[in-house]
Formats: C-alpha cells, sequence, structure tokens
C-alpha cells in the first residue's frame, strides 16, 4: 500500500507510477476540457468513463462519498439558480415566473449540463488526486519551473494546519477551563466568545513564524540557486507522448470551441 | 508585477522569511476556513460561507507581511474548499484567486493612503473602513464572475452573491480584523518582518 | 589550529528592540571541545546560539558589534551558505523543526538544499539515520515518533550535513530521562568519532558535568563565568553569589565542607556520584545514620475518584487503561512516567476535558460526564504546559479578571482578587500590560495567577517546569508548595524528579497507560529498577545516599543530615 495525500492505495496502481507532471497535467486538462465542452453527450460519455475508470485504475470509489454531501449542495445550487434565474429559449416553457424569468426545456438540459461540467471536474480532480503524493505536488511543480520554495510552500501549509489546529483546540479549552459557555448564548455571544481565540493564535502564529524562520534558514533553505533532489522522475518516452498527446487535445479542444460548435451547448448561441 | 513591487515596497525574491510567513499564514487559515464552510454554509450560492472568518487574519497578516501573508490566505482557501468542493479549477480561479485579489486591494489601499495599520489616529481608521468594504467588493466581483463563466450561477444570482460576499466578508474582516489590528500591531511591528519596516 | 568559534565583544541589539540582548560577549571554544551553555531565561542563550551559527547577521536584522568567527571566518563577511557547511544547529520544540512528511525526507532536505549530488545523498542518509539509531523508522511521518526520536531524528539531519560544529539549543528540555540520556549519549558519540565540536543548551546540569569540557554561564546578555568544569565549580561562594546552580553532589559537598569544618580538597569538588564516593570514602567517616521519615497524614476528604477509567482516542490509541486513583483534599500528587505514557490525558480525565471511555471519573462526587468543562473549572484549575494557550485577554488585569467576570462577580471583588493574585505571582505593576509583552517566565507566572484568580481547591498543572531554568522552576515549585500548605490540592505532571523528590508528598508512576506504583515519595525513589522502567532517574541525590548509606535522602539538607561525621 502506497500513502498518498489522502488515503493508502495499492501500489500496483497505473495512475501512481505516472510521472507527476503527468499528473498534474491530467488534473489541469481534465478541469479544462470540462469548461470548454458544453454538450451534454460529450461530458456525460467522459463523466462515466472517468467512475468506470475507478475500478481498473484501483482507486476506491469511496473517495468520491466524501464529497458527496458537498457536491449534492452544489448540484442545488446550481439547479435553484437556473431554475429561478435565466431565460434561456426553448421549445417549450414550462413555468414563467412573475418577475419575468422563465424554465424552459432547454433551461433544464442547460442546467444538467453545468452539473455536468461541475462534477466532471469534481470526480476527474478526485481520480487524480486520490494517487497523488506530498513529493508528487513538489516534484511536479518543480519540473514545471515553479521555484521550489513556493512548490515547497504548499506542503508546509499542511504541517502548520495541523500545529494550529491543535493549537486552536488548546485555547478554545483553556477559555472553557476558565468558565467560557461556548455552546450558550446567542449567535452574536457565541460569535464574541470566538473572536477571543484570535489574537492568542495570532500571537502564536507571529512566533511560530520566527521560530520556522530560523529552522528553515538552520536547514539552509534558499541557500544555493541549484538545489538537488532525493527523488528522480525520468521521463520516459511514453509519458513524453503522453504529454504532447494532452497538450494537444488541450489546444484542439480550444480551437474547436472557437472555430466549431462541435463542443457547444445544442442551440448555441442562443438567439 | 514590477508596479505592485515598487508601491507594496518590497521585494519580490522568495527568501527564508516569506516562505515562513506563506506558510504559517496558510496554516493559521486553513483549520479556520474548513470550520467557516461548515458552520456558515450560504444555500443557493456555490461554495459560500457567511462569515469568513479566515479573510480577518489574512487582510491582517498582508497589512503586517505583505503579499506573502494574501499568498497564505490564497493557499489555505484553495485547500480547504478543494476540502469539501473538490480540487478544480472553478474552485481555484474563484475562491482562491479572489482570496488573493482582496487582501492585496486593501494592502494597496493602505500603501497609496500612507496609512498605518496601527489604526491609532482617525484617518487610519478611516482608510481601514474603506478599504475592507473595497476589497470584499473587488472579491465579490470576482468570485461571482467567475461562477458565472463556469456557468453555476445566472445573472440574478450575480447580484444576489456579490452582495452576500460584500457583506459577509466585510463583516468577519471588521470583526475579526480590527481587534486584532489594534492589539497586536504594536507586538508585531518588533518582528523584522513587519513590511512597513520596508518602506 | 584555527579556534571552532571565537566571538570578541559582541554586542547584539535586535531591530525594533530598545535594549541589548547581548553585551559584550567574548568566548573561545576550541575545535573537539563539547561546551555546555547555561543561565536563566533571557540570559540571550538562544541569541547567542544564532550568532555562532552566522543566522544572526546574515538572517536577522539588528545592530551588531564586535565580531564573531566560525573556524576563521568572519560572520558578518562570509555568505551564509558558506558557513552552513560547517556548522548545524538543532532548536528545542520538535514538532517545529520538521517540515517534511517522512524521516528520510527530513534528512534528505538539508542536504538538498546544500546541493550534494543524489549518490552522496543517499550514503549520507543511511549514515545519519544508522548512527542515531533511527534507520528503521525511515519511511515513518517524524510527528508520530516519540520526543527522543524526534530530537534523534533532528539531530541525524544535521549530521547528514557532516558539519564540523553543532550547536543544539535547549534539544532536551521536553524529552523524559530516557530520552535525554540517549541524546546526551549521541553528543558524546558524535564528538569523540568525529572530533565534533559541541555546544549545548541546557538546564540538566548533572547531565552535563559527565560530557562537557567547558561550561558557560550567562546571565542577562552576559558571561558570568566560563571555564573547565572544576574552574566553574571550585568557589562555592561565586557560584552561590552568582546563582550558577550546582551539581546536587558538588552542592553537598559544600555544605558538609561548610557544617563539618571539613578541609578542602585541593582536587576540586565532586561533580558526579562517583566522585563524591571516591572523595568521602576514604574521607570521611560514614557514622551514625538519622533516618528521616516525613509523611503528611493530614489529608482531607476524597475530591477527585478514577473507577475503572479508560480512555481510548477517536484513532484508536488506547491512552489510559484501567485506572483506580483517589486523590484527597491537601495532597501534593506528581504524576511521573516516560513521553506518551499518559499523564496528559490522566490529567485532562481529572478534570472533565476528557471523558472516559470506560468507568467513572469523579470530581468532589460529581459524574464529569454529567458537568460540562466551564462547570468544573471552578473547583478544579488547569495550567498548560504552554503559558501561551492560555493568554487570551489584552492585559494582565483582564487575563486575572477573566474567570470572575465569567462567574459574574462585581468589579470591586475583581480587583481585590486580581490584586492579590498579581501580588503572589509578583506581577504588580504590570497590570496594564499586554500579556504577550511579557517574558516566558512572567506569562508562566501570569498563567497560574489566572487560575489562582478563581480559587479553585485543585489544582492541575501539566509539566510546568519544561524549558523553565532552576531558578524560575524553583519559584514555581515554591509558589505550588505554599498554596499546598494553605489547603489546595495539587496535581502535576512532570519529567524533572528532583523537584519531585523535593517538593511531593505522593507520586504515582505511569507507564503505557496504567499506574505501575502509588506511594509516598520516599518508597518510590527507592525503587530504582522501577524507575528504570518508567525511563526516569531519581535525584542525583537520592541515588547517592542510597549507594552511601542505604536509605534514600530527598533533598540536600536531608542528607547532610544523615552524614555524621
Amino acid at each position: 500500500m502506497v500513502k498518498t495525500f489522502f488515503l493508502h492505495i495499492e501500489d500496483n496502481s497505473p495512475l501512481i507510477k505516472l510521472h507527476p507532471v503527468l499528473k498534474i497535467l491530467l488534473l489541469i486538462v481534465i478541469n479544462i476540457e470540462a469548461w470548454i465542452i458544453e454538450s451534454p453527450l460529450i461530458l456525460l460519455i467522459v463523466l462515466t468513463v472517468m467512475i468506470l475508470s475507478f475500478k481498473p485504475l484501483k482507486v476506491p470509489l469511496s473517495r468520491i462519498a466524501r464529497f458527496l454531501l458537498f457536491a449534492v449542495m452544489i448540484v442545488q445550487a446550481i439547479a435553484f439558480s437556473y431554475l429561478l434565474g435565466s431565460t434561456i429559449p426553448g421549445n417549450i416553457v414550462l413555468l414563467k415566473l412573475p418577475w419575468g424569468t422563465y424554465v424552459s426545456d432547454m433551461t433544464l438540459l442547460y442546467a444538467f449540463t453545468m452539473i455536468l461540467r461541475f462534477l466532471t471536474m469534481l470526480v476527474g480532480s478526485t481520480l487524480i488526486l486520490a494517487v497523488m503524493r506530498d513529493v508528487d505536488i513538489t516534484y511536479g511543480l518543480i519540473s514545471m519551473k515553479v521555484p521550489f520554495s513556493i512548490a515547497f510552500t504548499i506542503s508546509l501549509a499542511f504541517r502548520m494546519a495541523s500545529i494550529f489546529l491543535e493549537d486552536y483546540f488548546k485555547v478554545r479549552d483553556s477559555m472553557a477551563l476558565r468558565g467560557t459557555n461556548f455552546s450558550s448564548g446567542s449567535i452574536f455571544e457565541k460569535a464574541n466568545k470566538y473572536s477571543r481565540l484570535a489574537v492568542p493564535l495570532m500571537v502564536l502564529g507571529v512566533r511560530r513564524m520566527m521560530e520556522l524562520t530560523y529552522i528553515l534558514e538552520a536547514k539552509g533553505l534558499g541557500l544555493r540557486k541549484k538545489r538537488t533532489y532525493l527523488y528522480q522522475f525520468p521521463l520516459k518516452a511514453s509519458e513524453k507522448l503522453a504529454i504532447v498527446v494532452l497538450t494537444s487535445l488541450m489546444c484542439l479542444s480550444i480551437v474547436a470551441k472557437v472555430s466549431s460548435r462541435l463542443l457547444s451547448f445544442p442551440g448555441w448561441p442562443f438567439v | 508585477m514590477d508596479g505592485m513591487d515598487k508601491v507594496l515596497g518590497e521585494s519580490m525574491e522568495v527568501n527564508v522569511r516569506q516562505v515562513a510567513i506563506t506558510g504559517v499564514t496558510a496554516g493559521l487559515c486553513l483549520p479556520l476556513a474548513l470550520f467557516a464552510i461548515i458552520l456558515i454554509p450560504i444555500p443557493g450560492l456555490p461554495a459560500a460561507s457567511g462569515f469568513w472568518i479566515p479573510a480577518g487574519f489574512y487582510f491582517v497578516m498582508t497589512l503586517w507581511f505583505g503579499i506573502w501573508g494574501a499568498l497564505g490566505g490564497h493557499i489555505a482557501t484553495t485547500i480547504a474548499m478543494g476540502y469539501f468542493f473538490g480540487y478544480t479549477l472553478h474552485v481555484w480561479l474563484d475562491g482562491g484567486i479572489g482570496d488573493l485579489l482582496a487582501p492585496l486591494v486593501c494592502l494597496l489601499v493602505f500603501k497609496l493612503t500612507k496609512a498605518s495599520p496601527e489604526l491609532k489616529t482617525k484617518r487610519d481608521k478611516i482608510v481601514w473602513a474603506i478599504a475592507v468594504p473595497l476589497s470584499s467588493l473587488v472579491c465579490g466581483l470576482w468570485v461571482h464572475t467567475i461562477h458565472l463563466l463556469f456557468g453555476t450561477i445566472t445573472w440574478p444570482f450575480w447580484y444576489i452573491g456579490v452582495l452576500t460576499y460584500f457583506i459577509g466578508d466585510s463583516l468577519a474582516v471588521f470583526t475579526v480584523g480590527t481587534p486584532l489590528l489594534k492589539s497586536l500591531t504594536d507586538y508585531v511591528k518588533q518582528s523584522p518582518m513587519y513590511v512597513w519596516h520596508q518602506r | 589550529m584555527t579556534r571552532a568559534i571565537k566571538i570578541e565583544n559582541l554586542w547584539w541589539k535586535y531591530e525594533a528592540s530598545e535594549t541589548w540582548t547581548l553585551k559584550g560577549i567574548s568566548i573561545e571554544i576550541e575545535q573537539g571541545e563539547f561546551v555546555g551553555v547555561m543561565g536563566p531565561s533571557g540570559a540571550g542563550k538562544t541569541t547567542l546560539c544564532l550568532c555562532m551559527a552566522g543566522i544572526i547577521p546574515n538572517a536577522v536584522k539588528g545592530d551588531m558589534r564586535g565580531n564573531v568567527e566560525v573556524l576563521g571566518k568572519d560572520t558578518r563577511g562570509t555568505p551564509l551558505s558558506e558557513i552552513m557547511k560547517d556548522v548545524g544547529i538543532v532548536f528545542q520544540d520538535p514538532d517545529m523543526q520538521f517540515v517534511t512528511m517522512r524521516v528520510i525526507d527530513e534528512v534528505a532536505f538539508v542536504l538538498e538544499n546544500q546541493g550534494v549530488p543524489r549518490q552522496d545523498m543517499i550514503k549520507r542518509i543511511d549514515e545519519a539515520l544508522t548512527l542515531v539509531g533511527m534507520q528503521d523508522m525511515k519511511f515513518k511521518n517524524p510527528l508520530e515518533l516519540s520526543g527522543g526520536q524526534k530530537q534523534r531524528v533532528a539531530i541525524a539531519s544535521m549530521i547528514a550535513r557532516r558539519p564540523k560544529i553543532m550547536i543544539f539549543d535547549e534539544p532536551t528540555s521536553d524529552l523524559d530521562p530516557q530520552g535525554k540520556r540517549k541524546v546526551f549519549s549521541i553528543l558524546s558519540k558524535l564528538r569523540d568519532k568525529y572530533n565534533l565540536t559541541i555546544v549545548l543548551v541546557c538546564h540538566e546540569i548533572e547531565e552535563l558535568v559527565k560530557y562537557a569540557d567547558k561550561i558557560i554561564f550567562m546571565r542577562k546578555g552576559e558571561v558570568i563565568k566560563e571555564g573547565s568544569l572544576k574552574e566553574m565549580f571550585n568557589d562555592s561562594a561565586i557560584a552561590e553569589n552568582n546563582r550558577i546552580p550546582l551539581p546536587q553532589v558538588t552542592e553537598l559537598y559544600y555544605r558538609l565542607l561548610k557544617s563539618r569544618g571539613l578541609k578542602f580538597i585541593e582536587n576540586g569538588p565532586p561533580l558526579t556520584i562517583e566522585e563524591f564516593l571516591t572523595l568521602f570514602n576514604g574521607n570521611v567517616e560514614k557514622g551514625r545514620v538519622k533516618e528521616i521519615s516525613y509523611t503528611r497524614t493530614h489529608y482531607g476528604e476524597v475530591v477527585l475518584s478514577l473507577r475503572g477509567v479508560s480512555y481510548t482516542y477517536p484513532d484508536g490509541t488506547k491512552a489510559i487503561k484501567g485506572i483506580n486513583l483517589d486523590v484527597r483534599k491537601g495532597e501534593f500528587l506528581v504524576i511521573v512516567g516516560p513521553n506518551g505514557s499518559g499523564k496528559t490525558t490522566l490529567l485532562k480525565l481529572m478534570i472533565g476535558m476528557l471523558k472516559p471511555t470506560k468507568g467513572v471519573v469523579r470530581v468532589f462526587g460529581t459524574d464529569t460526564r454529567e458537568l460540562s468543562v466551564s462547570d468544573v473549572a471552578f473547583k478544579v484549575g488547569f495550567v498548560y504546559q504552554n503559558p501561551d494557550h492560555q493568554l487570551f485577554c489584552n492585559t494582565v488585569y483582564e487575563e486575572c479578571a477573566y474567570a470572575l467576570r465569567n462567574a459574574g462577580l462585581d468589579e470591586n471583588e475583581i480587583r481585590y482578587v486580581v490584586k492579590e493574585v498579581l501580588r503572589q505571582v509578583e506581577l504588580q505593576g504590570l497590570e496594564e500590560v499586554p500579556p504577550y509583552f511579557l517574558s516566558k517566565g512572567q506569562r508562566q507566572r501570569l498563567a497560574i495567577a489566572a487560575v489562582l484568580a478563581m480559587r479553585p481547591e485543585v489544582i492541575v498543572v501539566d509539566e510546568p517546569t519544561t524549558g523553565q531554568d532552576y531558578e524560575q522552576s524553583q519559584y514555581i515549585m515554591d509558589m505550588l508548595k505554599s498554596l499546598n500548605e494553605n489547603g489546595r490540592t495539587i496535581i502535576m505532571a512532570t519529567h524533572n524528579m528532583r523537584l519531585v523528590a523535593e517538593y511531593a508528598d505522593r507520586v504515582i508512576v505511569l507507564i503505557d497507560g496504567k499506574i505501575v506504583a502509588d506511594g509516598p515519595v520516599r518508597k518510590i525513589m527507592s525503587s530504582l529498577e522501577l524507575l528504570e522502567r518508567a525511563s526516569l532517574n531519581p535525584p542525583q541525590v537520592t541515588l547517592l545516599t542510597l549507594k552511601l548509606l542505604g536509605i534514600p535522602a530527598l533533598t540536600i539538607s536531608e542528607a547532610l543530615s544523615m552524614m555524621v561525621t
């Protein structure tokens, strides 16, 4: 088993072995393609293929389950927005609303398309991120010429977050130990109690900042322009080809979107 | 970026100090962002929180430590939002970039007007009272325009979203940020990373 | 041969600070020397370390006067990358020092920054981890390790760089005695094997004297005294006037000389138990021993009761396993045990912050599951290890008044109580100062004051002396003892066995979540095998009297009265 950012997965998953640059590029391509494509049929096919890929790629489908509640919220929000606030012309007007908007058959199809777009991005990103380790993110970004300091800051953020979470609980508990009851009072009273946490957390933050500066200096971060790396990720010929293919696909999609209606929503542009 | 560099009055070179500021700000804001999304979501508006607590922190960090504080807020928002709504381009562009722009606008206003984050004079307080809603408005406009471009909202909801964002963010920054600036700026001034030293 | 470190008349002031942190320091350290740096909090020890490592002035702004040379290179004129090739520095907080998610990556990080070629890097990582005994933990998350293991990883990450000088800023303060011993032993091995120069800041004088060649004692930014071990402790008057802490056997030796009118031994005072035994075996008659036995028996009713208490954390870790315990009013109870034994968890169960997964905890007869934390607060006060976790008001006054306002007291009464507690902790006059402007020792006292203001009958304290110098530790302990003598029940967790011996009535030894011993302090201190199992050491004077006289003395005064000449 391999520990990735979010879970442990089997180390014979084909995606694990992908080059970090390829993983990041896949992440970008999936999202951009989902943004470019407005054809509900194409989006549905892409989404279905991705969901079906989880099993052969040995990524547990339960990874998506984590997002279920909030995904439902977003889907509801999109539907809400289109049902109450759109004027997309269609063949049948199903509902006219007093403030001038209406719901047509095309409204429903378009809302469905936008939901598919959102789900495609979500599922695709989750599939890739489920197989990304912290070294993939760092090395992937570095391979794409992002300065190491920036790439490193992202993993540093995770380290610091767990430290501050602990600080938060300790400060909150110590307030409770001095008689503060966080569960009683109006929402404003509760907000006032919680707002007291801000000052000690910030003081701890500033102190840790100074400490961290010394520690990073002591570890020699940024002392040399040329840094070496423990992990090596040589690009195989097939991976180079994959990068070219993915980049070309992205460019072709943009061209197709601009110059034809291949990827557009049926009936677009609406007259 | 060069012009911004001159206005902000700081070096854009990434060194250890900047890494520490960004890392700590991101680490501090990340759990707060996670709480804010869970505690006070706004039904009907994708990924919106009615009281964006971390804004109070990264606005203040930006005023004290410059662009690196804003970058920390950006990282925290992107990671926190992605935790619930997936790490998508949409999440990064709307919340992530929006929460990078907002504190930078506030910093710019302070720098251009030469106000001090200590908030001791009437002038400083007026600048703060104007900068925060202005920044929140800019952020709200950005976020909801991105929502519109991704097709997750329609025009009427764009207006609602901008207004809600404007109120929610301003409220959070005033509530959390004001006491932080008033209580701690004197203490933070002793730190060599305090950006006003570089004027 | 070039000196390892040469400091001449160094003055240092941080930017935006009005006072000098270091004042006219002049020190010379030879290559291969093991130098201990001691002094109370605020003496400038960490700043001195940063100067020796070149971090000051290269990465920290301020005003520097004088010279610092590291292996012949002036730190002002030499790039930090050059200095860092030869100098490694390890800080106090092991958690803060880790910036990656795996042990191997932590060690590699430093080498990557240095531009070490990959093949060489792999070899050095292996060597360094083997040296500190952590080669089997390569792929573990550093945060999942014990305190001692964490510091060993931190040492490995510096050793991999093959520095010529290693600086350690209080690396053992958070560790249990066994962890401390392991770290000291590794340092000694490093010095012997690689002729490393070692500069170690710590408060553990008794461990330091076993390894150090030289000691530097600082106070308020100045070097008060420096010299070889014998030179440091040769004159008891100087030690006393400058409040330089002595090993217990040394202090006992001087007090014996004074009280018995014995002749001063020219070789100098003993610094270890072995030296003391060698010195006195032939020179002093082991006289009739007066055994001292003192146990307080006037305790009141049961204030805290645990029956069959177990606690399992949400991640499945069984922290406390089947504990039965009664604490009576007026007791001074200390809980000891190795890192990770469950001491803090047990304290949190006692104050109702955690609810047991099995069994019952009662506070003044009420099950803690029926009480919220704020309900318990005014009966049982809790003081955290880190004072910064419990200071959240804008001024010292507000900090002490906070709980009283929550209790609904009127302003006059609040004012009276706050004045009283601030006087008790010697912070009077600082009412309007924001807490974060205070020194660490002052913040610790303020945290105690804030709890005292609530007038709890029971005070629970979690490792109050960690990271504190001896003076400050004694001050805090004297305060707790005085509260105890005035009727409060004190429950404390600590690693500091000397303080346990000097202050506690009753000791509980916790290993792996279970109570393995519970009894009067003298009985526990005599159980050497038990203490060894718990990774603890009795105080030096206790061990000495056990060896010399067959009975344990808890304090130097007791030992003195036991030795009749």
